[in-house]
């Protein structure tokens, strides 16, 4: 049997470790606290596990684990974050979408055009501040397969992908909670929507459709998105405002 | 023979509290009960904060450039809203935040309730220091002394 220790040691990992290496995607709602032993267990990923078809995907380091660690930052220990994650790509069956046929001429034969919506992180955060902030980063890809036939005769395939990510970021105030429009304003690529709800609290939402191009930049993109939400309820007033404006 | 109650004892000193921030939208001040002070900025520090170099996660993060280390989120949070004003298009929103900014998320707290730090006992406040000039009207002709 191959890989005997490797399996061994796949055995002994955080059941979400070992989900995401496995299936490469998990879903989990743990108190904030318990999320710090999925962290670690994956921080030693590299000693425990080297074969390649077993390796954490490229998100989960660059992507999810830093989210992790930013909102258990804003959480007390005991509330709840929810995580699903699917890092299978975004050309998978069950992600697809609608698909057509497009009117070709030749050399080409035909052209099949799919969209697949890939909702690969998903996030719910109680914060420690009363509100609950919900995210999501969604990648939408349109997939054209063009079958063409050379002058020789001979039959090729080409396929081209064009992506296009969006990030939504809901924030649900707590009851009260005053909110006041942040200057400077929020750049125009970044949708801010304000919804007072009529048990009295108020929801923010903000969204924007973001580069694909490079995964190391999605967090700092996502975190901006979040962060909007959070320039709309300005800090309480202390004793030191207070006293100040005297 | 019934001897009178004691007295209730007299409440211990309140420990110095962790200096440190937490959070990343959400901020606040730890206020656990802190075990000692950083080598390096010399302020008080809990042992939740403490690193395994002995520094607070401030005067750490140089080396916390993975997401896995416990101090990670410092060093990003202050790097990513340094880069905050370049989004915005203002060179001037984050560095308007000071100190006194950031203890408007204390309720109650901060170095106005605590009378510590730049407005301690004996600053130029109070007038306490004997300095009766200064940048304010002390002579009540609603002009600033110089």
């Amino acid at each position: 049997m191959f890989w005997r220790k490797q399996r061994k040691a796949l055995e002994r990992l955080h059941p979400l470790h070992r989900q995401l290496v496995e299936e490469r995607r998990f879903s989990a709602t743990l108190p904030s606290a318990d999320w710090t032993a999925l962290v670690a267990s994956l921080a030693a990923h590299g000693q425990a596990i080297t074969r390649r078809k077993w390796q954490v995907p490229d998100r989960a380091a660059s992507t999810v684990v830093p989210m992790l660690r930013v909102l258990q930052e804003d959480m007390e220990p005991g509330a709840f974050l929810g995580v699903t994650t699917d890092l299978r790509g975004p050309v998978v069956s069950d992600k697809s979408g609608e698909s057509r046929t497009l009117s070709v001429r030749p050399p080409i034969r035909s052209v099949r055009e799919t969209f697949y919506t890939d909702p690969w992180l998903v996030v719910r955060a109680e914060l420690r501040d009363g509100s609950v902030l919900e995210l999501a980063v969604v990648d939408r890809v349109r997939q054209r397969r063009i079958v063409k036939k050379n002058r020789n005769g001979k039959i090729k395939t080409k396929t081209k992908s064009k992506p296009a990510r969006a990030v939504r970021a809901t924030r649900r105030l707590p009851k009260g909670m005053a909110v006041a429009e942040p200057a400077p304003r929020a750049p125009g690529w970044l949708t801010v929507r304000v919804q007072q709800k009529e048990n009295g609290r108020t929801v923010l939402r903000a969204s924007a459709k973001v580069s694909t191009h490079d995964d190391h930049r999605t967090l700092g993109q996502i975190l901006t998105v979040t962060g909007e939400l959070f320039r709309w309820t300005p800090p309480r007033a202390s004793a030191a405002t207070t006293r100040r404006s005297r | 023979m019934t001897t009178p109650p004691m007295p209730p004892a007299p409440p211990p000193n309140r420990p110095v509290a962790c200096s440190l921030l937490s959070g990343f939208f959400v901020l606040r001040r730890c206020g656990r009960p802190a075990a000692g002070a950083c080598p390096s900025c010399g302020r008080p520090v809990c042992p939740e904060h403490f690193g395994s170099d002995g520094l607070c996660p401030e005067c750490s993060r140089q080396v916390a450039d993975s997401a896995y280390h416990r101090s990670w989120t410092y060093g990003y949070r202050r790097t990513h809203y340094e880069n905050t004003p370049t989004v915005y298009g203002s060179s001037t929103w984050y560095p308007s935040f000071d100190q006194n900014d950031r203890d408007a998320f204390e309720p109650g707290g901060g170095d106005w309730a605590a009378a510590s730090g730049d407005f301690a006992g004996g600053s130029e406040w109070d007038g306490s220091d004997g300095d009766a000039g200064g940048d304010w009207d002390s002579d009540g002709d609603g002009l600033v002394d110089s």
